[in-house]
């Protein structure tokens, strides 16, 4: 058999055992939380969404009951994007509405959350926006 | 033979060497790598939070608007000017109370909801008088005077607007009125849509600002029988460009535009604050409704 040229049989061991030390270093370094970019784009997106819902009076009508803007905003969203929409009355926490985009059955654990706040008719209102990519 | 096998053992020791060596290099590079990736992400992040609180800013100035009942939008024009436009009742009631929960609402279960700490100063503006000021003219309900209008801010000497459109809407007929009289020279282009139950007249002429103009208008009969309206442009001591209407008890709409340079009037803002802190992100400003680009 002829002897190593390039990479020896203790070289390979050697990149071998640096490459396994690698693979135990990497997963315990990184220990701070940070959202990663898919993560952000869906916040910064929810956030955006419920900006929209709000300034174009939307979350207005929502709230006075009639939610047929919401849930076409909601379908205009790409495929896969999920939302709930949600409208909760400050002095008594009672959800006023809950709007869904339909195809989006199974709420995972971790959501974005975009939430502000509503002056109508004499009363304050929370507006909460979950999303999430299915 | 033993020298072949030296040469071929040096040979296995500098290539085990030269391997380990690279090894070692990609790890030390992909350490380093770590902290800038991280840093971008917290980069992107922090830009996340930081654009929540400027819509979260730019919403509680709505809000405030609809409870105080002031509409106001704002127009860059090609000529270097803003056309500013506000809207309230003339009779506006005085929404303190609601101005004041507001607050609380932010300070209490708001901040929770929104995991921030947010403290407002709504003082300024929960009590007889709202303002929506620039670095020069404010535009102010006052509820205990009855009155909506412009007038300079402390620091300035005039208000400078080149345009004034006015549109005032009272559902009851005027028994009597005293128009007021355009001096046919001035520097301010006035224009008064005035409508009642009679109908509708359009006057437009030139004023000056600096002095005094009165339309007076009364009202006999349905609501605000017995009752005045007045409006005023002129001067307020030596301080000029002052508008106000005033209502004795008489029910209606008030609405202005007004143009004027864009440096006078690049930012319009209630005189108000809101201090937010979330995570890492902090800010303390008014409560901006408008900043020109």
């Amino acid at each position: 058999m002829r002897r190593g040229f390039i990479f020896t049989v203790d070289a390979l061991i050697a990149f071998g055992l640096a490459m396994a030390v690698l693979g135990l270093i990497i997963p315990f370094y990184d220990t701070t939380s940070l959202p990663n970019h898919e993560e952000l784009h869906v916040q910064r997106y929810t956030a955006d969404l419920l900006a929209v819902m709000q300034k174009s009076g939307q979350a207005r009508l929502a709230i006075a009951g009639d939610d047929s803007a919401v849930v076409a905003t909601l379908a205009m969203t790409g495929t896969g994007k999920c939302f709930v929409f949600k409208a909760v009355n400050a002095a008594t926490s009672t959800i006023i509405i809950t709007v869904s985009k339909p195809g989006c059955a199974g709420k995972p654990v971790t959501v974005s959350a975009a939430s502000s706040n509503e002056y109508y008719n004499g009363g304050f209102y929370r507006l909460e926006l979950s999303g999430w990519v299915q | 033979m033993r020298y072949g096998r030296k040469f071929a053992g040096g040979r296995g020791f500098v290539a085990t060497f030269v391997t380990c060596a690279l090894a070692t290099l990609i790890l030390i590079l992909i350490t380093f790598s770590q902290p800038s990736l991280k840093l971008r992400d917290r980069y992107l992040a922090d830009y996340s939070a930081s654009a929540g609180i400027r819509q979260m800013f730019d919403n509680t100035a709505v809000q405030v608007g609809a409870i105080v009942g002031v509409n106001s939008t704002f127009l860059p024009q090609a000529d270097g000017n803003v056309t500013a436009s506000f809207a309230v009742p003339i009779l506006s009631q005085n929404n303190s109370v609601e101005v004041a929960n507001y607050s609380a609402y932010l300070q209490g279960a708001f901040s929770q909801a929104a995991s921030a700490v947010i403290s407002p100063s709504f003082g300024p503006i929960a009590g007889d008088r709202v303002e929506l000021m620039s670095n020069t003219t404010s535009f102010f309900v006052d509820y205990a005077w009855r009155s909506a209008g412009f007038e300079p801010s402390p620091e300035s000497s005039g208000t400078r607007f080149s345009n004034l459109s006015i549109a005032l809407v009272i559902s009851e007929a005027l028994n009597a009125s005293t128009p007021w009289v355009y001096d046919g020279s001035g520097d301010v282009n006035v224009t008064l849509s005035l409508t009642t139950a009679n109908g509708t007249t359009v006057t437009n002429g030139r004023m000056s600002s600096s002095t005094p103009h009165f339309y007076l208008m009364n009202v006999t009969t349905g609501a605000g029988g017995g009752e005045s309206v007045a409006l005023y442009f002129g001067n307020s001591g030596a301080k000029s460009g002052v508008l106000w209407v005033n209502s004795t008890g008489v029910p209606g709409t008030f609405a202005a535009n007004v143009t004027m340079p864009y440096a006078l009037a690049s930012a319009w803002y209630y005189n108000a604050s809101l201090n937010v802190t979330k995570a890492a992100i902090a800010r303390n400003s008014k409560l901006l409704v408008w900043e020109g680009g």
